[in-house]
């Protein structure tokens, strides 16, 4: 049954030539496509090339790529300039959003392996319980969230009050996602497993999870460069040193303390975290496969 | 277990129906029972409903009752402590009455009556109040216990010193005034206003020493710390202590007041000015020098027939008895003159010494009257006179009486200091009141908190010996035990909706009360001042939370037992609702693990989720913001002012960006995904797919301010290429919308979804249409968009909620004329800190966003109907 997605894919190329098959027509597609793919770039190459230059060529023509005589300096001063505004926060950030995308993924497996596999009486209830929030918008919750955690639980300027909401309202997205994915899975699978006396706990680790891999580190890649990303949450509970990378990226271009090149120098820094992510979707997504089952 | 009902199960069922009721019952009564223990922050009189400013709480003898009193109406309004019932009210203006009474009244003695200053004296047999007005009067009223009664002992002020404070010791009362950034301490007869002390009018001013005459010449006794906001003024029988801002103190020995006899005034003490009231040393001088002269002229004129009368005699000058001298003969040399005026000197000097034995160095001042003294070395003492400091930020200071400690709330570190008396008194000049200070180790009230603002009030309730520390924005209080010197204790800390401004308690240690002040904006912009008086009983506020969430889950417990017992009851009368039961209670049985797991998870949804969307709906409706954080209904205000501040304009911003953001979401990356899937040669397929991935390494933020400085800044590439004058794209109308709207250009970066559904569908539907005459733009449109419908809506959805809260977007691109709805709520929470302004604006767009989503998953029902979610 997992192979019914990918079937058509694997089938023999027809032997019809489509119109758009001629050379000419192949040509113009690509040339749009590699236009796109080039624009889609423009962010990213202002980034790295002005990165390595000093102000006044930054200022003058963005375009220019690092000249030779100046590359070492101007990447020594840019790249300290930006390491003294956001490196306090850089390996926080980081670690924060790690466990907040491991927290999240975690809760919203577990959530939908249950709401998946079990049956019980009131699961349609509590399933529309849980996909109610969707329709709730998150931002609105704030004004009562913040005294919530700040003063309530009295966990103002924390990690862990930071992430307690997200964890704990992220879990819906995932159990929805997860939910659509499990259920696609092959049932014999799991039958054949409980008949060896499997348990749910094991189950859960050695069947649902690796068969729905690809979706979960989906998932998991988005929670952590959406919480790595997150601004709105951050400002309001967070100061200080405690504060995000979002947040203090805009703090040290709005105070002035990074400018032109070294502000491109801190996006770069800014950028390294991401390239796992990217590398984990290049490898299980770039065939699009994950989105098949992709139902609302 | 079989399905089949039976009697017994009809029994059984029964049986347990009943059980729930009774769980019902005990849990209602257990709610009601913990409703009830919890401590009552009784309110006791909202005094708002007149708009009437109360500015002071004040104690009545032995804590029985206290005063608030509304300087708008001038009116004191009495309660009773025990009851907080309202007993008497006694209006200022009887003041005026009495001083018309006594002919005493000038016409404009109404403006005096404004700003009052009252203290209860006690040490006295009768209970006396003394009131003092804006001006300097003082005034003495009579407590019986329900009624106050103006006396005739009062005093009238020469000149105007408004009181700050009084405080007696016994019979003295030193009253504390600041007039024109001066501080004077005066002493009173409290038995005797008019014919005691009074009657020498002001005994001892102090006042700061400014640069200048006098005050220059010895600098090391200037009171610079008094020209800061005083904190405390407190009466002891042997120093008066003023605490002042920045940690300084003044003391000042009660002897020093006491040497000043006689009604003379110090204006700069100790090396100060004196203004001889009883005495005029101009005066006396210029009757020595003529005394010296009429002693000559009285000699010749005993010898001779009178010719000037005593009256003539008394008052002439010196020069007209020269010249009756020289008539009858007598000669007056230049040294004559010389010697007059010597004498006279000596003389008048002589007088003043008499007069002011603690004035030891007196200089004549060209102005009469006035001369500038140097005190007695004794007076000069430093433990008599001292002005010390702390090291660090004092915000608040108080001096108990029944302890004889002074405590100090230091914003530096958090804690509160105490000092006792004697440490105190042994202070001198310019030493540190650190060093004699002692750290109160449970005082800490800076936990995770910033205690910037510590310690701005600082009361002493001197009957239950406690005190009370306001910090955070003036709405967090603690209480702190004083009663063991060994082993202070916080006896409770509440951040209170409040603020809290004055705070006493009354004598048996169970109820603290806490004026508090809230100043709300009303629907036409004007502000209101609500004033609550609540009583708080500490020992129970120990556990106020405790018992607050026990009450909430027995609450739960009642709710659900009895709407459970109920159904269950009316379920077991048919044989499906039987059926129903039975079918539930097997689920149970078979599944309690799977509702044991997912009550963590409901937990987690119901505290993040749905206990913010509806406590957001609910505040939108109160007034609420981070400093005044009050549930105080506004009719509708908060709406009110959503439609009044620019709203459509906003609207139009957000569905404005909401059409474009839903077209460029969806219609370029579907017709990329598309192109992708027509490209013949799979290698390069897979490695434009692949590099389409690389950009999104730039995070959000990054790639927002690269937008904003890099391509549409003023030296962003944008202005780089286009010649002539810098373009401001984002901060000109004109431009702005279309410069967001074209951020993420080419706009493809969401292809991959659709180029997923895309590739799943079925080459032989493509051959298929190929041969029924489909060409490319047909099938596209015929074929492959209906067959990625789902991941079409997705988008959607998606798109659609993410554009209306897309805040960021507009807020960090500080760009002009785009405010979205979503970003007037940002700024109303973040700059405003206006939590219901911002709830408002949330409840809208979430009445937005709900229909809008409902809509569409009612349409999508239609299509997918059948299939699973």
């Amino acid at each position: 049954m997992e192979n019914v997605q990918a079937q058509p894919i694997k089938t023999k190329k027809s032997k019809l030539r489509m119109p758009y098959e001629t050379n000419f027509a192949q040509a113009c597609i690509l040339t749009v496509v590699l236009f796109c793919l080039i624009f889609s770039f423009l962010p990213l190459f202002l980034t790295v090339v002005n990165a390595f230059k000093p102000d006044i060529a930054v200022q003058t023509n963005a375009f220019s790529l690092p000249q030779l005589s100046s590359f070492l300096q101007a990447a020594k001063d840019n790249f300290s300039t930006a390491w003294k505004a956001i490196g306090d926060h850089y390996f926080t950030t980081i670690a924060v959003a790690l466990s907040g995308a491991i927290g999240q993924t975690v809760i919203s497996a577990v959530l939908a392996y249950i709401l998946t596999f079990k049956n019980f009486y009131f699961k349609d209830a509590i399933f529309m319980l849980f996909i109610a929030v969707l329709l709730v918008p998150s931002i609105i919750g704030y004004p009562i969230l913040l005294p919530l955690i700040r003063d309530k639980f009295g966990l103002d300027n924390s990690h862990f009050g930071y992430l307690l909401p997200i964890v704990g309202g992220g879990q819906v997205t995932g159990m929805f996602l997860f939910k659509t994915f499990f259920g696609q899975q092959p049932k014999s699978l799991y039958e054949s497993a409980k008949l060896d006396g499997a348990n749910d706990t094991i189950i859960l680790i050695k069947i649902t999870v690796p068969l729905a891999l690809p979706i979960i580190l989906y998932h998991f890649v988005g929670c952590f460069s959406g919480i790595y990303n997150e601004y709105l949450w951050a400002s309001l509970l967070l100061s200080g040193d405690k504060q995000t990378l979002a947040n203090t990226m805009e703090a040290a271009v709005a105070n002035l303390d990074v400018k032109y090149g070294s502000m491109y120098a801190m996006y770069l820094l800014s950028s390294f975290p991401l390239i796992i992510t990217v590398i984990i979707s290049m490898k299980y997504f770039k065939s699009g496969e994950f989105a098949a089952g992709l139902k609302l | 277990m079989s399905l089949n009902v039976t009697n017994q199960d009809r029994k059984n069922v029964k049986i347990t129906s009943i059980v729930f009721g009774v769980l019902f019952f005990v849990f209602t009564c257990l709610t009601v029972l913990f409703a009830v223990l919890l401590p009552n922050t009784e309110e006791i009189k909202a005094l708002g409903e007149n708009n009437e400013q109360l500015e002071a709480l004040i104690e009545g003898k032995d804590g029985e009752d206290y005063f608030l009193l509304s300087k708008e109406s001038s009116t004191l309004y009495r309660f009773e402590t025990d009851t907080n019932r309202q007993i008497s009210t006694f209006s200022m203006s009887k003041i005026a009455d009495k001083l018309k009474e006594k002919g005493d009244y000038k016409d404009g003695f109404e403006s005096r009556l404004t700003q009052w200053s009252i203290s209860c004296i006690d040490g006295l047999e009768e209970t006396y109040f003394l009131a003092s007005d804006g001006y300097g009067d003082i005034f003495k009223l009579l407590d019986d216990g329900e009624n106050l009664t103006v006396t005739d002992d009062y005093y009238l002020a020469p000149e105007k010193t408004p009181f700050k404070a009084l405080d007696n010791v016994g019979d003295i009362v030193y009253v504390w005034a600041q007039y024109r950034g001066d501080n004077y301490v005066r002493k009173y007869s409290a038995s005797n206003l008019k014919g005691g002390y009074s009657a020498q009018k002001m005994l001892c001013t102090i006042s700061n020493a400014t640069e200048g005459a006098g005050a220059s010449a010895v600098t090391y006794k200037k009171l610079e710390s008094l020209q800061k906001n005083p904190l405390s003024f407190n009466a002891t029988e042997d120093y008066i202590y003023i605490f002042a801002d920045g940690g300084m103190m003044l003391k000042v020995g009660a002897n020093l007041c006491d040497a000043m006899v006689d009604g003379e005034a110090v204006d700069y003490f100790p090396l100060a000015q004196v203004q001889t009231q009883g005495f005029d040393w101009n005066a006396v001088y210029a009757q020595e020098e003529k005394n010296y002269f009429l002693d000559k002229l009285v000699k010749k004129l005993n010898s001779e027939t009178p010719e000037y009368t005593a009256e003539q005699l008394a008052s002439a000058d010196v020069e007209q008895i020269i010249e009756w001298y020289k008539a009858l003969g007598g000669t007056v040399r230049a040294n004559d003159r010389q010697k007059a005026k010597d004498q006279a000197k000596v003389e008048a000097d002589k007088a003043l010494q008499e007069r002011m034995p603690w004035c030891y160095q007196c200089e004549t001042d060209s102005v009469g009257g006035v001369k500038a003294i140097l005190l007695e070395d004794k007076y000069l003492d430093e433990t008599q006179y001292a002005v010390a400091k702390w090291d660090a930020t004092i915000n608040g200071a108080i001096y108990s009486k029944k302890n004889q400690t002074a405590y100090f709330a230091n914003a530096t570190d958090g804690y509160v200091y105490a000092v006792e008396k004697a440490d105190l008194d042994g202070l001198h000049n310019a030493s540190f009141i650190n060093d004699a200070a002692k750290k109160i180790e449970s005082s800490y009230c800076g936990a995770g908190r910033s205690f910037s603002s510590f310690g701005n009030g600082i009361s002493n309730n001197e009957f239950a010996n406690t005190l009370f520390i306001k910090y955070e924005s003036e709405r967090t209080i603690s209480i702190l035990d004083l009663n063991d010197k060994d082993n202070y204790e916080i006896i409770y800390t509440y951040t209170g909706a409040y603020n809290a401004y004055s705070l006493t308690g009354d004598a048996d240690n169970e109820t603290n009360l806490i004026w508090r002040r809230v100043e709300a904006t009303a629907l036409d912009g004007t502000t209101v001042t609500y004033h609550y008086l609540s009583s708080y009983e500490p020992v129970l506020y120990q556990n106020k939370t405790l018992t607050t969430w026990v009450m909430v889950i027995c609450l739960a417990f009642a709710v659900v037992s009895g709407i459970v017992g109920a159904w269950m009851l009316f379920a077991s009368k048919t044989d499906v609702g039987m059926y129903k039961i039975k079918c539930i209670q097997r689920d149970f049985h078979k599944n309690k693990y799977v509702y044991f797991a997912l009550v963590f998870f409901v937990i987690l949804l119901i505290m993040f989720c749905y206990y913010e969307a509806v406590g957001a709906i609910s505040m939108s409706f109160f007034n609420y913001t981070r400093e005044e954080p009050t549930w105080i209904w506004n009719n509708f205000g908060n709406y009110l002012k959503v439609f009044q501040s620019d709203f459509w304009p906003s609207v139009y911003n957000m569905l404005f960006f909401l059409v474009f953001d839903l077209v460029l979401g969806i219609a370029p990356p579907v017709i990329f995904a598309f192109l992708l899937i027509l490209i013949r040669n799979k290698t390069a397929s897979n490695w434009i797919r692949s590099l389409m991935f690389i950009p999104g390494i730039i995070p959000s933020m990054a790639s927002m301010l690269i937008w904003r400085e890099g391509i549409y800044g003023a030296y962003g590439i944008f202005n780089q290429l286009i010649p002539g004058d810098t373009i401001p794209f984002l901060s000109n109308d004109d431009y702005s919308r279309w410069s967001l709207i074209l951020m993420g250009f080419p706009f493809v970066g969401g292809y991959l979804i659709f180029y997923g559904g895309m590739m799943n569908i079925p080459h032989e539907y493509h051959e298929a249409g190929w041969l029924e005459g489909l060409g490319v733009v047909k099938r596209f449109l015929l074929i492959d968009i209906p067959l990625i419908m789902p991941q079409i809506k997705y988008i959607f959805i998606m798109t659609f909620i993410g554009s209306v809260q897309n805040y960021a977007r507009t807020y960090i691109l500080k760009s002009a004329g785009t405010t979205t709805v979503v970003e007037k709520m940002y700024r109303a929470m973040m700059e405003e800190a206006n939590y219901g302004l911002a709830s408002a604006y949330a409840t809208l767009i979430f009445v937005f966003l709900f229909f809008a989503v409902a809509m569409n998953f009612k349409m999508q029902k239609k299509d997918t109907m059948g299939e699973d979610l």
